[in-house]
């Protein structure tokens, strides 16, 4: 029972994150000038989550193996040649995988 | 190279990324289905994450219909994994609260994108439409939502977005703890995650603002991932976004 109310409440408190500024705004506009600042929010929360994915291990700072930067360099080049964002995924998963069969571990 | 200094990233970002794209097929697509179709490259990079929660789990010996139930009531991968290894140590009610909370902060800068999507929705409803919000459905929405304004249109395409999203999020839970021991190494699939946040991030770097928030925002990270309560990543975004506006004034 004790779970399940833990549960609860770290959804209740995930949930008003999530309507912490369609509240606070309601019935307000932003100016413009801010909105247009803040449109570099995307990318910065994109920067954020691929370098905590590849760059921090176990909640430290560490480099990622070699099948991984050989994914990610292969991933880069074809998505920033093609501007197609599932070819990271097509391109780099492949690249990794046989990184890790060929190169010695 | 044309200059997209009049240009919202974001706005860049939902250009670039689907130039030679069949966009006509997405407009004749009802736009659930077109959410759908958009979020399913996105639903492959949470799989891994899945399989560690499901096997992690099952590891601890927690109640796993608990642990299954965050999958739709948290909607937040690391949150859930936190919340399912401090409940198996014993930690007290309130620090698990307190530091689900903490790892998701950034859902805060989330909600501050969505209240510009449905801003002509009622209250009521933009309250129910932010339950699901999170990484994948923010970033699938904004590129989509940058060239479509339509709430109708909007409305729809979000819920077939989040409908697949979570729908295939709880699955490959509940798989994963069903299958703990057979399943192939989630090391095999650790690299897709940072793989399809990458195909976002690469279009999205359009000029020097940009290009400053992603350098701030990356190291920043990094060098803030031994902060406590995981908020590395809220203050790797923080740093990000003063980065990009210090850039913007100055250009």
């Amino acid at each position: 029972m004790t779970a399940w109310a833990v549960l609860f409440a770290a959804a209740a408190a995930t949930y008003l994150l999530r309507i912490s500024m369609v509240v606070a705004l309601a019935g307000r506009s932003v100016p413009a000038r801010v909105e247009r600042r803040l449109s570099v929010m995307g990318p910065a929360v994109l920067a954020a989550i691929v370098a905590n994915s590849l760059f921090v291990h176990h909640g430290a700072p560490a480099l990622p193996t070699v099948p991984t930067a050989l994914g990610v360099a292969a991933a880069v080049l074809v998505v920033a040649r093609t501007r197609r964002p599932n070819r990271a995924l097509l391109v780099g998963l492949p690249v990794a995988w046989l990184a890790t069969l060929l190169l010695p571990t | 190279m044309t200059t997209t200094t009049s240009i919202r990233p974001d706005e860049a970002l939902a250009v670039e990324s689907r130039q030679g794209q069949p966009d006509r097929l997405v407009r004749a697509l009802p736009p659930g289905l077109a959410g759908a179709r958009d979020v399913l490259p996105l639903v492959v990079g949470v799989v891994p994450l899945a399989m560690v929660i499901g096997v992690t789990a099952r590891a601890t010996g927690i109640d796993l219909t608990v642990a299954w139930a965050g999958s739709f009531l948290l909607i937040a991968g690391s949150a859930q994994l936190s919340l399912v290894q401090m409940l198996s140590d014993g930690a007290g009610p309130l620090s698990i609260v307190a530091t689900v909370t903490a790892v998701n902060a950034r859902f805060v800068v989330y909600s501050l994108g969505f209240r510009r999507w449905f801003e002509d929705e009622p209250l009521g409803r933009r309250l129910l439409l932010a339950f699901p919000l999170v990484d994948q459905l923010y970033l699938v929405c904004q590129q989509r939502f940058a060239t479509e304004s339509n709430p109708s249109w909007r409305r729809r395409y979000y819920l077939g977005a989040a409908g697949v999203l979570v729908g295939c999020w709880s699955a490959a839970q509940a798989l994963s703890m069903a299958f703990a021991g057979s399943l192939p190494p989630s090391a095999m699939f650790e690299i897709a995650t940072p793989l399809v946040f990458l195909g976002f991030l690469v279009p999205a770097i359009v000029d020097r603002s940009t290009a400053a928030t992603v350098a701030a925002a990356a190291v920043a990270t990094v060098a803030g991932s031994q902060l406590p309560f995981h908020s590395g990543l809220v203050a790797g975004i923080a740093c990000g976004v003063l980065a990009g506006i210090a850039t913007q004034e100055r250009q």
